[in-house]
């Protein structure tokens, strides 16, 4: 069994009277691709800001390589080698698509406080890795506010994609896109499986997509765990018995 | 103003020969800096139908006029384009400029300390990025509204400053403090050199450096900056710094063109300020806007106060003035922004 990447134990969190997340644990192996189910409310967004940095639990630890990590803000995260592509793609209105995809990590040069952009390079990288990834914007220095939906999504795809990163976590990641775009996306996912043995956190709604992106299934219930299948031997019904808490009434009966 | 952005592609943009696209690429440039046009058509009306406008006398003491509130307005920009206000600059620039004076001062109205110049004025420009820190502290920190924050620092500030001198004017600044009002390179003053040379610092600081670069992500999507990393406390704690800074530094250039500090010296310069910035196509909404418009703004508000004064304008007139023109100004950029929609033209990108 190999060890696994991201480790995260006793997870739980708490927004007033309301439990988001109750003593929720999850493991990812490198090279593993893991869906993550769940309902409205489940508590997957809350778990999702956890694991990016965005929020620091209550209760509970992440071990990134078997050695305790704290995620202060996405800069950290970012450096435990976890990418995010947020539901909401994270995206400046007011920027550039290179301005975008080396947010918070431009290609600089000088110190802080006159680091200096180095716009040529980084057009240069936008265009190579949107070139990976089969897609073209016409027009690099247009601000993101002018993009379609689509093209919205695949920088932002693209953006997390590039980094150098051990987990990828993409929430509802295809969701915007057209049938070859959503191809290139579940192409590069696997590759950057295969080849880096990239670990990948997948929220979706989706389970034809969680099929071509998932081997595992972790099923979330009101911030509770509520299933781990294996998605080799389970059917669909399976995952939406546990998603809708027929698994605990079947087991309860 | 000087920067006319690069062409970005809209469906509109055809091709043809250089000199051909000229036309379309001004009035682009015109359509994408609600100023410009303005100061177009104002400025050589102005030359042509008031006397002495056009005259490099007139045009120094324009320049004079001008740099203060350049300052406080280049400072407020950053503010505003990190999507926050700050209200508070004219209360840091007097509140520093007092403290700076008493610090230099005898000690009937002074503190005694005469200390020197080449210290205080590092201190006071110091001192008002602390009180930036402060209002940074207390809007990103506290999660207090910024509106309330800097309206708040900027009454306790004016109150401070006017306390110990029980508002009274501080005079018998030393002539080293003083200097850069009375001393001037190629007719201009080193008040003018000063203030247009950190303007032109700040906004090669602001479109170019990582920071600027922050500065422009946070406020045009906190959430979407903060989740890639971006440290909005950072990044607004060094927008209300610059702000703060840039207020110190008016203090000193403020008191050093009146050779004395008081605490009512530039009463009201705030509705000034903001009026600049917007004018300036600064958003208030965050995200957008560049100094230079911040610049044109200036000169088009300094222009109309010094004409009115040139053609001996009935002075209760000025305030009536000037809203009006920040309303044509703000009609014109709305009008604007609703022809470049419909051009398919977009706002460049920071």
């Amino acid at each position: 069994m190999i060890a696994p990447y991201l480790s995260a134990r006793g997870i739980t969190q708490r927004f007033g009277a309301v439990t988001a997340l109750d003593d929720v644990a999850l493991d990812i192996r490198p090279g593993e691709a893991v869906a993550l189910m769940g309902g409205n409310g489940a508590g997957k967004s809350t778990l999702v800001s956890i694991l990016s940095g965005l929020r620091q639990p209550e209760a509970g630890e992440i071990l990134i390589d078997g050695r305790t990590a704290h995620l202060r803000d996405a800069r950290d995260a970012r450096a435990a080698g976890i990418e995010t592509v947020y539901q909401n793609l994270a995206l400046c209105p007011n920027l550039d698509a290179p301005g975008n995809l080396f947010l918070g990590r431009e290609i600089a040069r000088g110190t802080w406080p006159f680091r200096w952009l180095d716009r040529a390079a980084m057009e240069r990288e936008t265009r190579a890795t949107l070139a990976d990834l089969g897609v073209t914007i016409a027009d690099l220095r247009a601000t993101s506010r002018s993009y379609s939906g689509g093209q919205r999504q695949v920088l932002a795809f693209a953006r997390a994609a590039r980094a150098r990163s051990k987990l990828l976590i993409l929430d509802e990641p295809t969701a915007a896109l057209g049938v070859e775009e959503s191809a290139n996306v579940v192409q590069t996912v696997r590759r950057l499986r295969v080849e880096r043995g990239v670990a990948v956190l997948l929220i979706t709604h989706n389970l034809e997509e969680m099929r071509l992106l998932a081997d595992r299934a972790v099923i979330l219930r009101r911030g509770r765990n509520a299933g781990n299948l294996l998605l080799a031997s389970a059917r669909d019904e399976d995952v939406v018995r546990h998603i809708t808490g027929g698994a605990e009434a079947a087991s309860a009966a | 103003m000087s920067e006319v952005p690069a062409l970005v592609s809209g469906q509109s943009n055809s091709g043809g020969a250089p000199l051909a696209r000229l036309p379309a690429q001004i009035g682009r440039a015109m359509l994408r800096n609600p100023i410009l046009p303005i100061l177009v058509v104002a400025l050589p009306l102005f030359g042509l139908f008031v006397p002495f406008y056009a005259t490099v006398a007139n045009f120094q003491n324009l320049a004079l006029a001008s740099s203060i509130l350049l300052l406080l307005a280049a400072g407020g920009a950053v503010v505003m384009i990190s999507g926050n206000i700050d209200l508070s600059v004219e209360g840091t620039l007097v509140f520093t400029c007092m403290v700076a004076a008493w610090l230099m001062t005898e000690k009937h109205g002074g503190s005694g300390l005469l200390l020197h110049p080449a210290l205080v004025i590092p201190l006071s420009i110091a001192l008002g990025a602390g009180i930036g820190c402060i209002n940074a502290f207390m809007v990103e920190r506290m999660g207090v509204n910024s509106f309330i924050v800097t309206i708040g620092m900027l009454l306790a500030l004016k109150g401070a400053a006017a306390i110990p001198t029980q508002a009274s004017t501080i005079y018998g600044l030393p002539p080293s403090y003083s200097w850069v009002g009375y001393n001037s390179v190629l007719g201009l003053s080193w008040i003018v050199i000063i203030a247009f040379g950190v303007l032109f610092l700040l906004s090669i600081w602001l479109r170019n450096s990582v920071g600027g670069r922050h500065v422009y992500a946070v406020g045009g999507n906190r959430a979407a900056a903060v989740e890639n990393g971006v440290s909005a406390y950072g990044t607004v704690t060094t927008a209300y710094a610059i702000a703060g800074g840039l207020a110190g530094l008016a203090g000193w250039l403020n008191a050093a063109r009146l050779d004395s500090a008081s605490a009512s010296s530039v009463d009201g310069i705030t509705f000034t300020v903001f009026a600049a910035m917007i004018i300036g196509g600064v958003s208030l909404t965050g995200g957008a806007g560049s100094l230079w418009g911040v610049l044109g703004g200036v000169i088009l508000l300094s222009s109309i106060d010094n004409v009115l004064n040139l053609i001996a304008v009935n002075p209760l007139y000025v305030n009536f003035v000037r809203g009006a023109v920040i309303l044509l100004a703000v009609v014109l950029i709305v009008l604007r922004q609703r022809l470049a929609a419909r051009l398919g033209l977009q706002e460049p990108a920071a």
